[in-house]
């Protein structure tokens, strides 16, 4: 009989896992590139003891995953020469200490001396991994849909865009970065200066999901309750027997 | 419950995200000033379930894994180089900067700090020098007799004398530019400082390649856009609220736990 109890605790757990996405998500409203994760659950069955008093089996939830949200975020204009988005799927690959990593944040600088970096001071790269270098003095920067920068009309080199075919795989790290075992392939998607891409959050989305999970949370409670008002009633029944 | 602090980071990083607004705004009217832009970043992941992960011996792997992001914090604030735009004040010792550079600044420690405020006034002893007090470089002294004061787009300084006919030229105004302008530290009162991510300052004259002009009578504006600040004060504002709500709920939902028996 205890069985309701542990069920109604599966799915506090698993609640509590959702409202830490939706805080995460609502946390990065105003993230530049952040893009939207979502929670999946699945059916655990457990098997009752005995198959002849079937159906003698209980249901419960566990998380299974989380899994991002691709859809563009909302455009918004800069007017900064270094400020870059990408107008369909892709990543800007970009070279850390730990290995090649992909985004989505094309709010770019230059460092001290001349290279196109993250604001962690990484530096962006082109689809085939080579750093971008802009000539000292360099103040006339031009980049063209297909992410070639050019200086004073001289080309310098071409932001690479690159996609997955599965980019569920990627794996978030943080500081807007994805990484992934699996090798990129060129994306033809265009590079659109000046623009930055806002975060895809959805406001009203995650905070009715938030609701949800709060009244479900205490529903869940609810069953907790009443199973133990029934032990209750059932020990004070049994002893005055 | 990360609920709680992944909400506590949000509200953080939009109430920095206000104060850089309220700076632009109350910078609005400043000379040479330039809006500055708050950009987040989200913090790290817990990977409670990895994605890839082999579920059997056949070879299925996860699609996809358990990612539980941590909250959000700030990246950089940035500022944005946008050109201002020039008001005339027919002001002689006015001078506006048209295009990239800053003005050289010796500080009373004999360090050089940079500018593009160039609201410039006279010591007594005639040298050209910022708003605080602080002689431009390289040092310019316009002499008590001078007529008038014309500065060429070039930045060469001429006085007029009674009984001359042609000007003299006392000297011209430096500028120094850098790679990443974004790497400069803002001190105050309109003053940069070299550090190294800015690079060191390529020194020149206006009008030379890469350097932009000046113009006598004028100054630039700040390239705060009123419009666009408040439009981002509402998105902040509503941004706070919402993550004071993943607060709110995380607590109701501790609330019901405490009552269990």
């Amino acid at each position: 009989m205890e069985n309701s109890g542990y069920l109604a605790l599966a799915r506090q757990v698993a609640l509590d896992r959702a409202i830490d996405v939706t805080a995460n998500n609502l946390a990065n409203l105003r993230t530049s590139g952040y893009k939207a994760e979502k929670v999946m659950f699945e059916e655990y069955v457990q098997k009752g003891t005995s198959p002849a008093t079937a159906p003698n089996q209980m249901s419960s939830v566990v998380q299974l995953g989380t899994f991002t949200d691709y859809q563009p975020g909302s455009f918004e204009q800069t007017g900064n020469a270094l400020d870059f988005a990408i107008q369909g799927e892709g990543f800007f690959p970009v070279q850390t200490d730990a290995g090649t990593r992909y985004t989505r944040d094309g709010s770019f600088q230059l460092d001290a001396n001349g290279q196109l970096v993250t604001h962690d001071g990484d530096p962006v790269t082109d689809a085939g991994g080579s750093p971008i270098q802009l000539p000292p003095g360099a103040k006339n920067i031009v980049v063209g849909g297909d992410g070639q920068v050019s200086v004073d009309g001289n080309v310098v080199g071409q932001i690479g865009v690159v996609k997955f075919d599965d980019p569920q795989s990627l794996v978030r790290e943080g500081s807007g970065l994805y990484s992934s075992s699996a090798a990129p392939v060129p994306a033809e998607s265009a590079v659109v200066q000046g623009m930055i891409e806002g975060s895809n959050v959805q406001p009203v989305l995650e905070l009715t999901r938030m609701m949800q999970t709060l009244r479900d949370f205490q529903a869940a409670q609810q069953v907790v309750d009443s199973q133990h008002e029934m032990s209750l009633d059932a020990i004070n029944k049994i002893a005055k027997v | 419950m990360r609920a709680l602090s992944i909400g506590a980071t949000g509200m953080m990083a939009q109430q920095l995200n206000v104060e850089v607004i309220s700076n632009n705004i109350a910078n609005m009217s400043t000379t040479g000033y330039k809006r500055q832009r708050a950009e987040f970043q989200d913090l790290l992941y817990q990977q409670e379930r990895h994605v890839g992960s082999p579920t059997s011996d056949t070879g299925t792997i996860l699609p996809s894994g358990v990612q539980v992001g941590l909250g959000v914090k700030t990246a950089a604030i940035s500022r944005d180089d946008e050109q201002g735009a020039l008001a005339k004040t027919d002001n002689r010792l006015d001078v506006a900067l048209q295009g990239p550079g800053f003005f050289n600044v010796q500080l009373p420690n004999g360090d050089t700090a940079y500018t593009r405020a160039g609201s410039f006034q006279l010591a007594a002893d005639g040298t050209i020098v910022t708003a605080d007090g602080y002689p431009v470089q390289p040092a310019i002294v316009i002499p008590a007799n001078a007529k008038d004061v014309v500065i060429s787009t070039a930045g060469e300084v001429f006085a007029y004398f009674d009984g001359q006919v042609q000007p003299q030229n006392l000297g011209q105004l430096e500028l120094s530019t850098f790679i990443n302008d974004n790497g400069l530290e803002a001190e105050g009162n309109n003053l940069f400082k070299e550090t190294t991510a800015s690079g060191a300052p390529t020194v020149g004259v206006a009008g030379q390649t890469g350097f932009g002009t000046i113009l006598q009578g004028y100054l630039e504006g700040s390239n705060v856009n009123v419009v666009s600040e408040i439009t981002n004060l509402i998105q902040a504002q509503r941004a706070y609220e919402m993550n004071s709500k993943s607060i709110e709920t995380a607590d109701q939902m501790l609330q019901t736990i405490t009552q269990l028996r």
